[in-house]
């Protein structure tokens, strides 16, 4: 039972699939209880980065806290805590949601139930929030909320006549459905009188003040001067500042129980607040962990190289300055015969390297090269040695290998039924495990397969967007280690291994995967002055070559009657171009050459 | 000295050329003497080692006219006695009176613009003249007592094949001349010839076509007792053209008349290209120039590798002002090391040289190295 204290407060939040609202929702929440003035509404505030607005993607944790004075007269703390929307980001959300006590699962009306609808509606009912129904985009003409009500009913457990309608965009009927969050939705357990115990669902670094912790105080209080533990790492901080979340920071005096807020502490950088986390009173021994905290583990790698080896030093300190916010953001220096000096960076998923080389780019003006992501594979050596290999050059000799283990995915994909054998084959090109299948309504049907991780990091969403015409939407777990017959794939340019091109391949797609690279590289290198071997090898043998001729003629014919301006121009030209090569051993080689591995067809 | 009259447009030429009438020959003659006015007073003192008259086609211009222009130079600037004067002729415009007027004047190295000795090639390039024509200005230069005689020809353009230039190459081989420039045909968007090849789409020519003529060109030359001195041009030990030496090791020259460029005490400029806007601008009484820059340190190092790797002889410290080479040895002393060691160049006494068998891949090494220079 909740503490009476703690009755006029409600912490939820929303989840959807992509585009199905999310965002809108929250503005108009923050419009209709005045949180903000009009004029400081602007679209989708809470997603407060160039990038998250340009991908229609949350990419950090936000909360914001409301005031609501409901019909019954009573003056209420809503707490919304907006979740990351993508599935690298799985962990941050689950977090989020623990924070919470309810959950909105908005659908849209003419869309209906999609693949993110429900891996996150399952995590919401791991956490066991209540879920409050939303149909969106009712006033658009497409619209079928009668069908869609029935699904969510079905495949959500909410009663099709209570799942409330809405048009997020022209805010009808939302006033109705805060009423029904106050409802439906439990105040927050937890015992203001307890030993201090809060959780952090996120953490993000000011300027100003170091790390901000936004945290959802379970039991106890906490105010500044009092001295805090963090429990994963044992280190103790001194409180200086705790507020509410607001548009800004909002200081206050303490947080309570059932509250969410943030605390500041004098800490240095996000990795020593990781998210999940429990923050106790230093003074009290024996607190016990929240449940479900876990080490940040990336999944996918890739080497990262400045175009320009003078940039080496700037995105060393432009790296340390994205880990000061991003405490998922792993990396350490590495060299690379073929590219120099750079770093191996591993991140959470593909959107997440997305993002950060995008941050590079913009944030950071730093040209960068990026190697082929690669998963963590599992090798164990016939000396009984087990290594993790995130990177192909490091994968041991064949003869040294006893076997290797490479991470899969349990993938669950929705789509409207006339795609469905374009989307089976390409499970099964990718060595995709059928599971299940089930059909959502006559038209649609959602399918599960087991994938190897490994084969869908690079292309797999485009292929399937592709494959569907954009229909079909998907979301994925990691399930664990499988055995599985991968070998490293090299590239040899006039016998010299490249290492940045090298990849770690299925055995069965070895052949196909090296034939293609080889062209797609024979297209990309341009003619030197001696011919070209390009070739695909598998621990020294080669299995496909393409051979690029030798240049012919690069000399301009005429230079006489003392006008060198047309040589000129064309020398600076071909200087530029000459600068943009990588000298591998005696071949040039351009940067998109590097880039040709994610543009190889892998089916 | 450029004169840009011609008879007729030739269908791959994109030079500044202009109608010929008497008042347009009168008009480019008040402007050249007021260029040369302008000119003169940067060469006070100065000896020139070669005068070049080209074009256009100088030959267009009548004895009585090229005795004109002969006096209104020698008024304004000096002449070395040993300078070499070359005279751009079309094969077509080699007659006796012209030619003993050149001989009379001073003039005593000629460059004939053959092209091709295949009549359905001269055709297509729009040439006025027939095969048999040069052949006999050869003979008739000879008998004025022209010891200097240049052949122009001009390969790997549409259509050319091997068989055709093989003729071409053998017809020439029987002219005993000293000097040969050959030149691989460029497509210009400009030119009728080369709107038809640009329009085609891709190159009109292969570049595997192209080095193979070139180095059948290269092995007739050696026939001809001709050996490579430049990408283009061949010669008899001895017989370079002086005039275009210095233009690729860099040395000063000044220009005169519409669109000739000049390169002066560490400036370049080049003139206004059409015959009437360079006049007009002399008549207003403003320089000709539209185009001018001093040559700051980089780019002169720059342009002395970039013109100097283009010699067989190669780039070699002593034909080089010691302080031009110092800045050429600063900048790309480790590119040339480098650039030894991939095959790329070879040394020679006090130099080094772009291998002959990269001789039509100049380009390439040449940019490779500009990429690696310091500063």
């Amino acid at each position: 039972m909740s503490d009476p204290r703690l009755k006029n407060i409600r912490n939820f939040c929303i989840v959807a699939h992509i585009d199905h609202g999310k965002s809108t929702l929250a503005d108009r929440l923050l419009e209709v209880t005045h949180t903000l003035t009009p004029q400081q509404m602007k679209a989708q505030v809470l997603d407060d980065m160039d990038l998250e607005r340009e991908k229609g993607i949350t990419i950090k944790s936000h909360a914001i806290a409301m005031e609501w004075k409901a019909k019954d007269g009573v003056t209420y703390e809503l707490n919304l805590i907006d979740t990351p929307g993508h599935v690298d980001f799985t962990y941050e959300v689950s977090r989020a949601l623990a924070a919470c006590e309810g959950a909105i699962l908005v659908v849209d009306a003419s869309q209906g139930i999609e693949a993110q609808t429900l891996s996150n509606y399952y995590l919401a009912a791991d956490q066991k929030l209540t879920i409050v129904g939303a149909l969106n985009k009712i006033d658009l003409p497409a619209a079928r909320p009668d069908e869609i009500a029935l699904e969510i009913e079905h495949y959500a457990h909410v009663p099709a006549e209570h799942v409330a309608r809405i048009s997020a965009k022209t805010g009808f009927g939302v006033p109705e459905l805060l009423e029904q969050v106050i409802a439906d939705v439990p105040p927050p357990s937890g015992d203001p009188d307890a030993p201090f115990r809060a959780l952090i669902f996120d953490s993000k670094f000011d300027q100003y003040r170091g790390v901000v912790c936004l945290v959802r105080v379970v039991d106890g209080r906490i105010r500044s001067g009092e001295k805090i533990r963090f429990l994963s790492t044992g280190a103790m901080h001194e409180v200086t500042e705790v507020g509410k979340l607001r548009l800004k920071l909002d200081p206050a005096d303490e947080l309570h129980a059932g509250q969410v807020g943030y605390i500041v502490a004098g800490i240095k950088t996000v990795a020593d607040a990781r998210v999940g986390d429990t923050i106790v009173a230093d003074d009290i021994a024996g607190m016990e962990m929240l449940p479900g905290f876990r080490e940040t583990k990336s999944m996918v790698f890739s080497g990262l190289y400045p175009i320009d080896a003078e940039q080496y030093e700037d995105l060393k300190e432009a790296l340390a300055r994205l880990r000061l916010n991003d405490a998922s953001l792993m990396y350490e220096p590495e060299t690379s015969v073929a590219l120099g000096f750079g770093f191996r960076v591993g991140f959470l998923g593909l959107l997440h390297l997305e993002i950060i080389q995008e941050r590079l780019r913009r944030e950071f003006m730093i040209d960068l090269i990026a190697t082929t992501p690669s998963v963590v594979y599992h090798v164990l050596q016939t000396d009984g040695e087990f290594l993790k290999v995130d990177n192909p050059c490091n994968l041991p000799p064949p003869q040294n290998i006893e076997a290797i283990e490479e991470p899969m995915v349990l993938a669950h994909i929705v789509t409207p039924t006339e795609f469905l054998g374009n989307i089976l084959k390409l499970c099964q090109e990718r060595r995709g495990e059928h599971e299940g299948m089930e059909y959502i309504e006559e038209t649609r049907v959602r399918i599960a397969y087991k994938l190897p991780l490994g084969e869908i990091v690079l292309d797999f969403y485009d292929r399937l967007k592709s494959v569907s015409r954009g229909y079909a939407s998907l979301d994925y777990d990691i399930v664990g280690y499988q055995q599985s017959d991968v070998i490293k794939l090299d590239i040899l340019l006039n016998g010299e291994m490249v290492d940045a091109l090298s990849a770690i391949v299925h055995r069965s797609k070895a052949y196909t995967y090296g034939s293609s690279l080889c062209e797609k590289l024979k297209e990309l290198i341009p003619r030197q002055m001696f011919q070209v071997a390009v070739q695909a090898a598998i621990g020294g043998k080669v299995i496909a070559r393409e051979t690029i001729g030798a240049m012919r003629k690069n000399v301009i014919a005429k230079c006489y009657g003392g006008d060198i301006s047309r040589k000129r121009k064309l020398l600076e030209k071909q200087k530029e171009g000459k600068r943009r090569m990588k000298q591998i051993g005696t071949v040039e080689v351009p940067q998109e050459a590097f880039l040709a591995v994610l543009k190889v067809d892998r089916s | 000295m450029h004169v840009p009259f011609c008879a007729v447009r030739c269908h791959y030429c994109h030079f500044s050329t202009a109608a010929f009438s008497g008042d347009a020959v009168e008009r480019w003659f008040a402007g050249i003497e007021r260029e040369a006015d302008l000119r003169a007073p940067l060469a006070d003192g100065v000896a020139f080692t070669s005068l070049f008259f080209g074009g256009g086609t100088p030959s267009a211009l009548s004895s009585r006219h090229f005795r004109r222009l002969w006096d209104l130079l020698r008024a304004r600037f000096t002449l070395a006695p040993d300078a070499e004067v070359t005279l751009e002729a079309n094969p077509e415009s080699a007659k006796d009176a012209l030619l003993a007027a050149w001989r009379e004047a001073g003039v005593n190295r000629l460059s004939f613009g053959a092209q091709s000795f295949e009549p359905s090639e001269l055709r297509s390039l729009g040439r006025i003249h027939d095969e048999a024509r040069p052949v006999e200005a050869v003979a008739l230069a000879r008998a004025h007592g022209f010891e200097r005689l240049s052949l122009d020809l001009m390969y790997g353009y549409p259509g050319h094949t091997s068989a055709a230039f093989a003729r071409t190459l053998a017809r020439a081989g029987e002219l005993g001349l000293e000097h040969v420039s050959a030149y691989c045909y460029i497509p210009e968007g400009v030119t009728p010839q080369g709107e038809r090849a640009l329009a085609s789409g891709g190159p009109a020519v292969p570049d595997e076509a192209q080095a193979a003529l070139y180095e059948q060109l290269s092995e007739a030359m050696e026939g001809m007792g001709l050996a490579c001195y430049e990408t283009s041009n061949f010669c008899r030990p001895d017989a370079e053209s002086r005039h275009n030496l210095t233009y690729w090791l860099r040395r000063d020259y000044l220009a005169l008349g519409p669109s000739a460029h000049a390169c002066w005490r560490g400036e370049r400029w080049g003139n206004r290209f059409a015959t009437a806007d360079w006049a007009a601008a002399l008549e207003r009484g403003e320089d000709p120039a539209s185009e001018r820059e001093r040559s700051p340190e980089a780019s002169t190092s720059d342009e002395i590798v970039m013109l100097g790797l283009r010699l067989s002889s190669g780039l070699r410290a002593a034909d080089y002002a010691p302080s031009d080479w110092a800045s050429v040895e600063r900048r790309y002393g480790a590119a040339f090391a480098a650039a030894q060691e991939a095959g790329r160049l070879e040394s020679v006494p006090g130099g080094w040289r772009i291998p002959r068998r990269h001789r039509f891949l100049a380009d390439d090494t040449i940019a490779w190295l500009a990429a690696r220079a310091r500063g």
